[in-house]
């Protein structure tokens, strides 16, 4: 059986999934962004979108990726949404992609282990597979664990 | 008095909107006990963390100063000519700012910080949506986990 799934660049060189249903939104236009100065240095900067306020994660600060070579002008706000439980109403977080998200279909036939330079990834990931296009092997995000837990605890 | 910091959010209809080097506080109204101008401040360097000292009957009260990224400044900018002194915390103390005005509670929306965005040691207790502009919530009490602290 084959899931859609979206493929999402993080960086020029690494790319990520997330569920189908889990990316809502892409923007258009860069939205204005605000600092929230005693955040961690991670996911600073936040923007109202439908008078809701959301949070940008930079997985190049938290893993300690490669920097991307894409101008920050090109680069494109997604807005993707998780519950931290089964009944909770859903949060929502961004990314700052190199590109527009591609849609794919993923089988179990694709599942392969995370690649040990993104050890650091594990508890951000539900599992990995290779892409049947780039033959990347792409992980596939654990939203709710990037944007609501530290270290294991669901931040409150 | 000690008051619960997000209750204080919770039930205050008026919040003072604190102008400084960027950044937009707001501060629950009833945790304003009086605005002084700078003028009367005795700047002194002795006190650790702030940048001067406003005698109020026969109580020196501290003023300290931050800038844009919520940290301690060490001199008062010449732009902050507002002494804002706080109340429900022991000991009073001023908070100084350039510009200070009210916001009621229905021009704004209260929104809890993201969980990704959480720091304990934050002062930030919410922050507020404004037309299209984010702006930060904080309280008395809260502000003094920017102090030093014996």
């Amino acid at each position: 059986m084959k899931v859609p799934a979206w493929i999402i660049s993080i960086t020029d060189t690494l790319s990520a999934a997330v569920g189908e249903f889990e990316l809502i939104h892409v923007l258009p236009d860069n939205p204005e962004l605000f600092s929230i100065p005693t955040a961690p240095p991670y996911c600073q900067q936040i923007f109202v979108w439908q008078n809701k306020l959301i949070p940008v994660m930079d997985l190049v600060e938290r893993f300690g990726l490669e920097k991307n070579a894409t101008p920050e002008n090109h680069r494109v706000m997604t807005i993707f949404a998780y519950r931290t439980e089964k009944t909770a109403l859903p949060e929502y977080g961004a990314l700052s992609l190199n590109a527009t998200p591609r849609r794919t279909e993923v089988s179990d036939t694709q599942a392969c282990p995370l690649p040990a330079d993104l050890s650091s990834w594990t508890n951000y990931v539900r599992c990995c597979f290779q892409d049947t296009e780039s033959q990347q092997a792409i992980p596939i995000l654990k939203l709710e664990h990037l944007f609501a837990y530290k270290n294991g605890v669901l931040l409150s | 008095m000690s008051v619960n910091p997000m209750q204080a959010i919770e039930s205050s209809d008026y919040f003072a909107n604190m102008a400084f080097a960027g950044v937009q506080l707001l501060i629950p109204q009833s945790d304003i006990y009086s605005l002084e101008p700078t003028i009367d401040m005795t700047p002194c360097l002795d006190t650790i963390g702030s940048v001067g000292q406003l005698q109020q009957g026969s109580e020196m009260r501290s003023l300290y100063a931050l800038s844009s990224d919520l940290n301690l400044l060490k001199s008062c900018p010449d732009s902050y000519r507002i002494a804002v002194l706080l109340k429900n915390v022991n000991p009073v103390y001023g908070l100084l700012c350039e510009q200070i005005d009210t916001l009621t509670r229905n021009q704004i929306h209260i929104q809890p910080i993201p969980r990704a965005m959480h720091n304990p040691k934050s002062p930030l207790l919410a922050l507020a949506v404004y037309g299209k502009e984010v702006r930060y919530i904080s309280s008395a009490s809260a502000l003094t986990r920017l102090f030093p602290h014996d």
